[in-house]
C-alpha cells in the first residue's frame, strides 16, 4: 500500500505550490485534502493508530486558526513529516525553536520564513510522530499562542468542526470522530463533556445500558443563543495602544467572514487606530457573526463607536457588556479613553474568557466548576499610622477570593492604630510582626510563608491603588501564561508640586520590568525561584532577574490601577526603597494635571483626610504668587476628575 | 512690495526664531535672579552661564534685597544689562519674556532657546522646571500673559485652574546647579531636538575598560612628563647631552665599578 501526504486548509491554495514552496516532493506520495469545517474530512474508519502519512502539511491564516485546528489532529494518526504554516505571520524577531521531551528522540523541530508565504514549522526527523504531538510542538514555537489546558484540565470534545470555537484553543480537546465515541467495553470516553447534536444523548444512553459502570460525558448542544469563549491566548488586552496615531475606522460586513472570528493579525491592524465603528444596521441577517466578533473586540479592549446594534446582538452580548461598549465617545480624552477600554476588556473577560463561559455550562450541567484562583496580598509596613488607608484599599479590591498578610515591621500588633485598621477590615487577614532589624526579603518572605492564596500579590502601604487591581492582575496571568503580572509606574503623584504626572505609557506588553508594588505571581511559583532575596533593598529587581533566568515571562498589565505618592519634605521619601529626586519624575512625562488627579480606574479616594498634601509647597511657588496658599484649612487632597 | 529681509531669509530656507532677530531697545528675556540668600559665588555661577549662553538679548535683574554686593558690581559695572536691585522684584518690566531663577543655577548654552522653544509648543502659560540641588523651581512667563494674569490677581492660581502650568525637568533644557556637571542628556525635546548632540559613554563599571582607560592616563602622564623635560631643556638652551649624563650615571656607580670596567675593556683590548 502506497503511503499518502495530507493537506489541511482552504482549497484555495493549491498544495502543488505549498509543496513547492516548502521544499517538499510533491509527486513522491499522493496527497488528501481536508477541509477544516467539513466533519467528513476528519471520519476515517479506522483506528488513529492505523493511520500513517508521508508529509502531514497544516495551513492556516492565523495563530488562532491554527489553535482552533489543533482538536481536529486528535485521530489523525502519525507522519513522517508535519509542516505548520501560518500564512502572512513574519515574525520580527527569531522563534524559540523546542522539541518537547517526548518527541526528542524522533523528531526535531525547526522554523523558518518563507518568502511570499509565512512561518513555516517543520516537526521532522525520520521516525513517525504522532500527528497531534507534532502540532503541539509547532504552535510552541510561538511563545503567545504556545498550546496549554486553557480550561483548567476540563476536556471537551465536539462532533461538528464548526464548535472547536468553543475550546478557544484548548490542547486537551479533541474532535471525537465514531471511535472515539464508541470507546472499547474496558475504555473510558476520553472527553469529561461533548458538545453536539441531542441525539448524542440518546446514543450514549444505549452504551450506558451495556456497561452500566462506564462514566459517561454529558452531552451540551449550543443553543444558539450563546457566544463560545475568546481564545484569549491570541485575543487579548496585549498591544493596547493608549496613544494612537490614526483615525477611527470602520468594520465592514464583508470582514466578519463565516464564524465572525477575529484573527490577531487583523487585531494588530486595529491597534494604532482611534475607534472602530460598527453601525449595526449594515450588519442585518449577520447578527451572530458580528456579536461574535463585537465580544472578541471587547475582550481585546478595542474601543468601539456602535450605532443601533440589533436586539440579537444586544441579547448575545448581554446587557453589561453592551453599556460598556456605548460608553465611548469619540471627543474622549485619551486618559478616559483607556479607562473606558480598561473597563470594557474587564467585564468581557469576566464574561467571554474560556474559564467564564465554561463555570455558567458547566453549572447549566451540574459539574463542579472551574476554580478561581485565590490571592494572597503581602502587605509590608513599617508605619502603623499607614495601615488604615491601606487596609481601606484592599477593602475596596473586587476579586472576592482575597486574604490579606499584613507584616508590620518593626512594632507589634497591640498598637491602637494597628488594632483599629484591623478591627475594621471586614475580610481575612493574617497578621505577622517581625523585628525592627530583619531585612526586608526576609520581611517579605515571612509574609508568603504565612500566606495560602494560590497567587501573591506584594502591595505598598502609601501608594494608591484601584478598585480592580487584583481582578485585572488575575485576568493578565490567565491570558497572559506568565510567570509574573505586575504594572507600570505611569502616575505619579508629586506632593511637593501638587501635581500629577503620567509617563509616556507602553501599553499591555510582556516586558522585563513592573513596578515592585504590583507585582502578582503564583505563590508556588515563587517559593521554585527562591522567595524574594534576602537583601535590604532591590528585592523587585532580584525576583524580576530570577523569573526571566528561569526562562518566565514577565507581562505589564495597564498603569491605571495604581499611583505612586512621591512625598514633599526632607525625609522625602517616607520609607521607599527607591528615592530619586523629584525631578526624575519630569523627566519623561507623556502628560500633567494640576492637583492630586488620579487616572479614573482609581477615581476620586475617599478617607485620604489627614494625609500630607493637597497644597503646593511654599519653595515651590510661583515668584509672583500673592497670596499663601491656607494649608491648615484646605482639605488633604483636592480631587479632580479627568473629564 | 518687495519681500522683508526675513521673509527673503525664511525661502532661502534660513528661519529666524524671535531670539535670532536683530537686537531691540527692550531685551526678549528679562531674568530675575533671586539671590536674597545666595553666596556671591553662586550669583557668578549663574552670570557666567548667562555669558555662555547662545543667546544674549536679555537683561538680567539680581534680587540681592536689602544686602549688597560690591565685589560682583563692581565685576558687572561694564556690562548694562545685569542691574542689583534692592526689591523684591515684582515689578514687571518691559521684555517679551520673564524668566525667574535662583542663583547658582547655571545655564546651557541653547537653555534659554530650550526653554522659549518649549513654553511655544506646549502652549502653556508657564513653564515650570526644577534642577536637582536648587532651591525652588524656575519659572518663565510670557511677560504680558502675566502681566494679564497679575491684574487679574495670582498669576500661578489662574495658570494652574487654566491648566496651563507645564513642568518640566531642568537638565532636559540643560540647567544644572553651577557646582554640579552639567547634564549629561539635554535639549532632547522640542525645536532645541535638532542640535547636534554627542555623547560617548564608557562603562567604568567594566573592569577591562576601566583598565585600558587607566593605561592610557598612565602613558599619556609619561608621556607628559618626558616632553616636560625636554622644553625646560630647551628653555635653558641645553642640547640634549647624553654623554654627561652617562657619564653622572657612572660615578654614581662608585670607583670599584669604575675600575672593574676599566679593567675588562684593557683585557678586551689586549686579547
Amino acid at each position: 500500500m502506497q503511503i499518502k501526504s495530507v493537506a489541511v486548509g482552504s482549497a484555495d491554495h493549491p498544495v502543488a505550490q505549498l509543496a513547492l514552496d516548502l521544499g517538499l516532493d510533491y509527486a513522491r506520495t499522493d496527497w488528501e485534502h481536508r477541509d477544516p469545517r467539513i466533519g467528513s474530512d476528519w471520519e476515517h474508519g479506522v483506528p488513529a493508530e492505523q493511520l500513517w502519512w508521508d508529509s502531514y502539511v497544516v495551513q492556516a491564516e492565523s495563530l488562532a486558526e491554527a489553535r482552533a485546528l489543533l482538536p481536529l489532529f486528535r485521530s489523525e494518526g502519525r507522519a513522517r513529516r508535519f509542516v505548520l504554516v501560518i500564512r502572512g505571520l513574519f515574525p520580527a524577531a527569531d522563534l524559540p525553536v523546542w522539541t518537547p521531551r517526548s518527541l526528542r528522540d524522533k523528531a526535531g523541530t525547526s522554523a523558518m520564513t518563507v518568502p511570499g508565504l509565512g512561518l513555516a514549522v517543520a516537526v521532522e526527523g525520520g521516525k513517525w510522530v504522532n500527528v497531534h504531538s507534532a502540532a503541539l510542538a509547532a504552535l510552541g514555537c510561538c511563545p503567545a499562542a504556545a498550546p496549554r489546558p486553557v480550561l483548567g484540565g476540563l476536556r471537551v470534545g465536539f462532533t461538528e468542526p464548526p464548535a472547536s470555537a468553543w475550546l478557544a484553543g484548548d490542547s486537551l480537546g479533541s474532535f471525537m470522530t465514531e471511535q472515539l465515541l464508541s470507546p472499547e467495553p474496558d475504555d473510558i470516553y476520553s472527553v469529561d463533556v461533548l458538545i453536539g447534536r441531542s441525539e448524542l444523548t440518546q446514543q450514549l444512553s444505549e452504551q450506558i445500558a451495556v456497561h452500566p459502570g462506564r462514566v459517561i460525558p454529558p452531552v451540551w448542544t449550543p443553543p444558539g443563543t450563546v457566544l463560545p469563549p475568546v481564545d484569549t491566548a491570541v485575543v487579548s488586552p496585549m498591544g493596547f495602544l493608549p496613544y494612537p496615531e490614526k483615525p477611527a475606522l470602520a468594520l465592514e460586513p464583508g470582514e466578519l467572514g463565516v464564524g465572525g472570528e477575529l484573527s490577531e493579525g487583523a487585531l494588530a491592524a486595529l491597534r494604532p487606530h482611534d475607534y472602530l465603528e460598527v453601525d449595526g444596521a449594515r450588519f442585518g441577517g449577520l447578527d451572530w457573526q458580528l456579536a461574535r466578533r463585537i465580544s472578541q473586540l471587547a475582550v481585546a479592549g478595542v474601543p468601539l463607536l456602535t450605532r443601533e446594534l440589533s436586539d440579537p446582538v444586544r441579547s448575545l452580548l448581554g446587557d453589561q457588556l453592551v453599556e460598556r461598549i456605548e460608553a465611548f465617545y469619540a471627543d474622549d480624552p485619551r486618559v478616559l479613553r483607556e479607562s473606558k477600554s480598561i473597563e470594557l476588556r474587564r467585564t468581557a473577560l469576566d464574561n467571554f474568557s474560556p474559564k467564564a463561559v465554561w463555570n455558567t455550562l458547566l453549572g447549566q450541567l451540574g459539574k463542579p466548576l472551574l476554580p478561581s484562583p485565590s490571592v494572597s496580598v503581602i502587605l509590608a509596613t513599617r508605619r502603623p499610622e499607614k495601615l488604615a488607608s491601606a487596609l481601606d484599599q484592599l477593602a475596596r479590591q473586587s476579586w472576592e477570593s482575597l486574604e490579606v498578610v499584613v507584616v508590620l515591621h518593626g512594632f507589634d500588633a497591640e498598637l491602637p492604630e494597628v488594632r483599629r485598621a484591623v478591627e475594621n477590615y471586614p475580610g481575612a487577614l493574617q497578621l505577622r510582626s517581625v523585628p525592627a532589624d530583619m531585612i526586608f526579603g526576609d520581611v517579605l518572605n515571612a509574609g508568603v510563608r504565612a500566606a495560602s492564596g494560590d497567587l501573591v500579590c506584594k502591595m505598598d502601604d502609601d501608594d494608591w491603588y484601584g478598585p480592580h487591581h487584583l481582578r485585572d492582575l488575575v485576568h493578565a496571568k490567565d491570558f497572559s501564561g506568565a510567570t509574573l503580572v505586575g504594572a507600570q509606574v505611569e502616575f505619579v503623584y508629586l506632593e511637593s508640586l501638587d501635581i500629577t504626572t503620567r509617563r509616556p505609557p507602553l501599553g499591555e506588553q510582556y516586558s522585563d520590568h513592573v513596578a515592585g508594588g504590583t507585582m502578582m505571581i503564583g505563590r508556588e511559583e515563587l517559593r521554585q525561584l527562591g522567595g524574594w532575596r534576602p537583601v535590604h533593598r532591590a528585592v523587585d529587581r532580584c525576583l524580576l532577574q530570577a523569573v526571566q533566568a528561569a526562562g518566565g515571562l514577565i507581562y505589564r498589565s495597564h498603569g491605571q490601577n495604581y499611583m505612586m505618592q512621591r512625598h514633599s519634605g526632607a525625609d522625602a521619601h517616607g520609607g521607599h526603597t527607591w528615592n530619586p529626586e523629584d525631578s526624575i519624575f519630569l523627566q519623561s512625562v507623556a502628560e500633567q494635571w494640576d492637583g492630586f488627579r488620579p487616572p479614573p480606574q482609581i477615581g476620586p479616594v475617599p478617607g485620604t483626610l489627614g494625609t500630607p498634601g493637597g497644597t503646593r509647597n511654599e519653595d515651590m511657588r510661583s515668584h509672583f504668587a500673592r497670596v499663601p496658599d491656607p494649608v491648615a484649612s484646605q482639605p488633604a487632597h483636592t480631587t479632580y476628575p479627568h473629564i | 512690495m518687495s519681500a522683508s529681509i526675513e521673509e527673503e531669509l525664511r525661502n532661502a530656507g534660513f528661519a529666524l526664531k524671535a531670539l535670532h532677530t536683530p537686537r531691540r531697545e527692550t531685551p526678549l528675556v528679562r531674568i530675575l535672579v533671586r539671590a536674597a540668600k545666595a553666596t556671591d559665588l553662586e550669583i557668578a555661577g549663574t552670570v557666567a552661564s548667562l555669558f555662555g549662553s547662545a543667546c544674549q538679548d536679555f537683561a538680567v535683574d539680581i534680587l540681592v534685597q536689602d544686602g549688597s554686593r560690591p565685589k560682583l558690581e563692581e565685576w558687572l559695572a561694564t556690562d548694562p544689562r545685569f542691574s542689583f536691585l534692592r526689591t523684591d522684584g515684582q515689578h514687571l518690566a518691559e521684555a517679551d519674556y520673564t524668566l525667574v531663577l535662583s542663583a547658582g543655577t547655571a545655564l546651557g548654552l541653547h537653555s534659554l532657546e530650550a526653554m522659549i522653544d518649549s513654553l511655544r509648543q506646549t502652549q502653556a502659560l508657564v513653564l515650570r522646571a526644577l534642577v536637582d540641588g536648587q532651591p525652588g523651581a524656575i519659572e518663565l512667563w510670557q511677560t504680558a500673559t502675566l502681566r494679564e494674569l497679575r491684574e487679574a490677581g495670582d498669576p500661578e492660581k489662574s495658570a494652574r485652574s487654566a491648566g496651563g502650568e507645564r513642568w518640566v525637568s531642568g537638565s532636559a533644557l540643560g540647567l544644572h546647579d553651577f557646582r554640579r556637571p552639567k547634564p549629561k542628556l539635554h535639549l532632547r525635546k522640542g525645536a532645541a531636538a535638532t542640535l547636534d548632540l554627542n555623547i560617548v559613554v564608557r562603562d567604568a563599571a567594566d573592569s577591562a575598560t576601566r583598565l585600558d582607560y587607566e593605561q592610557r592616563i598612565r602613558q599619556l602622564e609619561a608621556r607628559l612628563k618626558k616632553s616636560e623635560v625636554e622644553r625646560r631643556r630647551l628653555e635653558q638652551g641645553f642640547a640634549p647631552s647624553r654623554g654627561i649624563s652617562r657619564a653622572r650615571a657612572i660615578a654614581r656607580k662608585g670607583p670599584a665599578y669604575i675600575l672593574g670596567r676599566l679593567k675588562a675593556r684593557t683585557r678586551r683590548a689586549g686579547s
